[in-house]
């Protein structure tokens, strides 16, 4: 059965197509803004017509690169909406925070979306499942010394920091490394298999994520394994490295966490 | 850090294209299609250097195309003059944007660049040994004022260094280690070597000197004996080598 077919079946067959135009248009284009509005509005309605329908939200305000995890979600199964507004993040049930670049940038995008407060509370009051990646990640923290003005999200305790010598030998860290996991973290064996080496993540960061609870670090990387790389508190999780910049070991991780992150009890 | 072997497309007019010196242009293929080889060989990163005369990659919405097709980083240098095509960079899918140190609007843009989007969004490329082409035009700059315009731009907050060593590009003869090794461990940022690398003990002599990493054109764009457009990248026997 092709994915169109699959797609007409769960009564999101209007998005479909909509989507491949999207793909051949710049970002530039005004066109491909409305025909982005166009398939949040659809994938409401389908959402709405079939409640069981995984609705991932992928979000997007403007200085997160969320086209490559965009397709890699695709890749996967899975049909991603574009949300730009806090309106449209109400009817999703999972929600993807992807970020580049300076945090203060991000967190006033953030709010001026209202996506802010909604991303919020929907994490730690519908314990809706947050991913957060990269600068994504770092605002789940309640600040950053990359930025007095710019304030995190505040949902799990703690601060982010920036990088010193005797954690990295450059700053930024750019590049490749193999990640220590926790033993007492409870993920799933899935996710547990896909953080193992052979298999390597792609981080590119000059800050880093400090809880005040350091049970909360799920998994570490850099030379003395003292670098977060993965935080999580029961539905949030928050990644430094990048998934969809780290080839098939970011697929089979990102493939394993929407599965199930955690260990079932 | 894993030591990163970073392939790059050189592109001219839409068209990769295999220099040696930067001359004598030999056609590769599509810059799409290599990069999507390079990213199902699971390259450590993927930069395209763009010398356009006309429109760039980038202006064509094809970096676009390209970004939508790999899962490996994603770095671009070429017609970044103004912020306006930075931002446009970094929207098309660029994860990095590679200034050329002497472009006039660098003094400008690399702070801003930081500012808006990051220190690790920012490489910075030096072209040593380049050869003039006419006595009347302007040299590029030599290695101590490269070194000086490198610091520099560290304190601005440039992420990453990226020495080009003109003169061995292409020339599969190895790295002017005994010139350019110190460069390694100069700068508190990663750099990258690039210039002459073609075998794994290159690659390794590069970590020894502290470079991050090498960029590779010649060994992974072309058949060895015959000289044809092959794209090929590490082999595991060679990965094992370099991440025992």
């Amino acid at each position: 059965m092709s994915t169109y077919d699959r797609g007409r079946e769960k009564g999101t067959y209007a998005i479909l197509p909509i989507v491949e135009i999207l793909g051949q248009l710049p970002s530039s284009n005004p066109v491909r803004a409305k025909i982005d509005r166009k398939i949040v509005s659809l994938s409401e309605d389908a959402a709405l017509s079939n409640p069981s329908n995984d609705r991932l939200a992928l979000v997007d305000v403007g200085v997160g690169n969320w086209s490559s995890l965009l397709s890699l979600l695709r890749r996967l199964g899975t049909q991603p909406v574009i949300v730009r507004h806090w309106k449209d993040l109400v009817a999703c049930n999972r929600v993807i925070l992807p970020g580049v670049g300076n945090f203060g940038s991000f967190s006033s995008a953030l709010k001026t979306s209202g996506i802010w407060e909604e991303v919020r509370s929907s994490a730690l009051h519908n314990a809706i499942p947050l991913l957060g990646i990269c600068v994504g990640a770092q605002m789940l923290f309640d600040s950053s010394e990359e930025s007095d003005a710019g304030e995190g999200l505040g949902i799990i305790p703690g601060v982010v920091k920036r990088l010193s010598p005797d954690l990295t030998k450059t700053i930024p860290r750019i590049g490749w490394d193999y990640l220590e996991v926790s033993r007492s973290a409870g993920l799933s064996e899935g996710v547990v298999e896909s953080l193992t080496a052979p298999n390597r993540f792609y981080f590119s960061h000059s800050y880093f994520m400090s809880p005040t609870d350091r049970s909360v670090v799920k998994s570490t990387s850099g030379s003395s394994s003292n670098i977060p790389a993965i935080v999580s508190s029961s539905n949030i999780v928050g990644v430094q490295f990048h998934p969809e910049r780290s080839s098939k070991y970011g697929a089979s991780f990102l493939k394993a966490y929407l599965d199930g992150f955690f260990d079932a009890p | 850090m894993l030591p990163r072997v970073i392939p790059v497309i050189l592109v001219e007019d839409g068209r990769a294209i295999h220099t040696v010196s930067f001359r004598y242009n030999l056609y590769l293929g599509d810059p799409i299609n290599i990069a999507r080889i390079f990213s199902d060989l699971a390259a450590d990163e993927i930069v395209v250097l763009d010398r356009s005369r006309k429109e760039t990659f980038l202006e064509a919405g094809n970096i676009e195309h390209l970004s939508r097709q790999i899962n490996v980083p994603l770095s671009y240098g070429g017609g970044l003059h103004s912020r306006k095509s930075v931002t446009a960079a970094f929207s098309a899918g660029a994860d990095r944007v590679v200034f050329r140190a002497t472009c006039h609007e660098c003094a400008d843009l690399v702070p801003w660049t930081v500012a808006q989007f990051g220190s690790q969004s920012v490489t910075v490329c030096f072209n040593l040994n380049e050869p003039t082409k006419h006595r009347f035009l302007r040299k590029s700059p030599g290695l101590n004022d490269s070194i000086e315009l490198a610091h520099n731009f560290v304190s601005q907050g440039a992420g990453e260094l990226l020495f080009q060593d003109v003169k061995r590009s292409g020339k599969q003869e190895g790295p002017d280690f005994d010139s350019l090794g110190f460069l390694g461990s100069l700068f508190s940022t990663s750099v990258i070597l690039s210039g002459g690398v073609y075998s794994i003990t290159d690659i390794r002599k590069a970590v020894q000197f502290g470079f991050s990493g090498v960029a590779v054109s010649s060994k992974f764009s072309r058949e060895a004996s015959s000289g044809s457009p092959l794209v090929s990248y590490l082999s595991e026997e060679e990965r094992k080598q370099l991440h025992p």
